[in-house]
């Protein structure tokens, strides 16, 4: 080989490693990105809010349906799991009062979810919210105010 | 191939060249890895953006002596009297309404990271403010300095007096993430 031939060569090279480095970290950056995991619970904890509040729970009388306004006869196990139910999500929903104290709770959740929510940040594969929202509820013919606590724990793959 | 001229330019730039690329992919690497600037905080949807007047209507809607604090406003809107009542309520109320999860501050940690002194700084508050036919009739709250606005809601109201009232709340907050903002929308 002469010496613009071996010249040649070493360039060819030099392009060659280039090319692969630049090529490696876009594909690193690529791979990262489409790994990227995109938490839904905080969402859904939002929508369930909604629903629960705007339609499920909220109180009803002869001029129609009073979102935010809670009806207490309506939180039962029964009515909660008619109202919003996916597979590996299950919740808790609490009604207090300004003190903090429960006046009336139940929940969604199956054997498992039941045991999990307690120690959650310990589970494997399952993320948890708690959400916290002002609300009238109405008890007795009476209307007060506290605070509605939904809390909820989802199976994440 | 490279002409004779190519072949004398060739290592001039490729010093340069190379050393140009390894600041590229230095500052690149930095930004995607270490900074992580790929993780956008951001959700795919955001609670904020929709959410609805609920904490609002809620207030308007609590029952104190008889009667809700929408009917306090009206009252107050006509008599002077009631103001000072309305004006206590809605402290005691606004005191109530959940805020933003507080990041530990300094004062309970040994070790000044970032997320602490964040933490430190990190103030809110929610403010209501009620305007009858546009002029301003009470501001219940203190902005923080340097606060933006998070979580705005408005409605409108009619009065006894025939007149409308705009009542506007929103959470006035220092150094809140958006993160923190939609864990409460």
């Amino acid at each position: 080989m002469n010496k613009k031939a071996i010249f040649n060569a070493v360039e060819i090279m030099l392009y060659v490693v280039i090319t692969v480095i630049v090529a490696v970290f876009i594909a690193v950056v690529a791979v990262n990105y489409r790994n990227e995991e995109i938490s839904t619970t905080q969402l859904e904890t939002f929508i369930l809010q909604k629903k629960l509040t705007n339609s499920c729970l909220a109180y009803t009388d002869s001029a129609g349906m009073h979102p935010y306004l809670i009806d207490l006869n309506k939180l039962t196990s029964e009515i909660l799991s008619g109202c919003y139910t996916k597979e590996g999500f299950g919740y808790s929903v609490k009604i207090l009062d300004f003190d903090n104290i429960i006046i009336k709770e139940a929940s969604n959740l199956d054997l498992r979810q039941r045991a999990n929510i307690q120690i959650c940040e310990n589970v494997p594969k399952h993320e948890c919210f708690k959400k916290r929202i002002l609300v009238n509820f109405y008890d007795n013919n009476k209307i007060s105010a506290g605070y509605m606590e939904i809390g909820v724990i989802n199976l994440v793959e | 191939m490279l002409n004779k001229k190519a072949d004398a330019a060739l290592p001039l730039y490729l010093g340069p060249t190379l050393a140009a690329l390894v600041i590229v992919l230095f500052i690149f690497s930095i930004i995607f890895f270490v900074v992580g600037i790929k993780q956008n905080p951001d959700l795919v949807i955001k609670p904020a953006a929709y959410q609805d007047s609920h904490n609002i209507i809620t207030i308007l809607k609590i029952q104190k002596n008889n009667s809700t604090i929408a009917e306090l406003i009206s009252l107050a809107a006509e008599d002077k009297n009631y103001k000072n009542e309305l004006s206590s309520e809605l402290v005691a109320i606004l005191q109530k309404l959940p805020k933003q999860k507080p990041q530990e501050d300094l004062a309970k940690s040994r070790f000044a990271v970032p997320s602490e002194v964040k933490g430190s700084l990190q103030s809110s508050e929610w403010i209501l403010e009620i305007f009858i036919e546009n002029e301003l009739f009470m501001k219940v709250g203190e902005k923080p300095f340097g606060s933006s606005e998070y979580l705005g809601q408005s409605v409108v109201i009619p009065l006894e007096n025939k007149k409308l009232a705009e009542i506007k709340l929103f959470l006035a907050c220092t150094l809140c993430s958006e993160g923190e903002i939609n864990a409460i929308a």
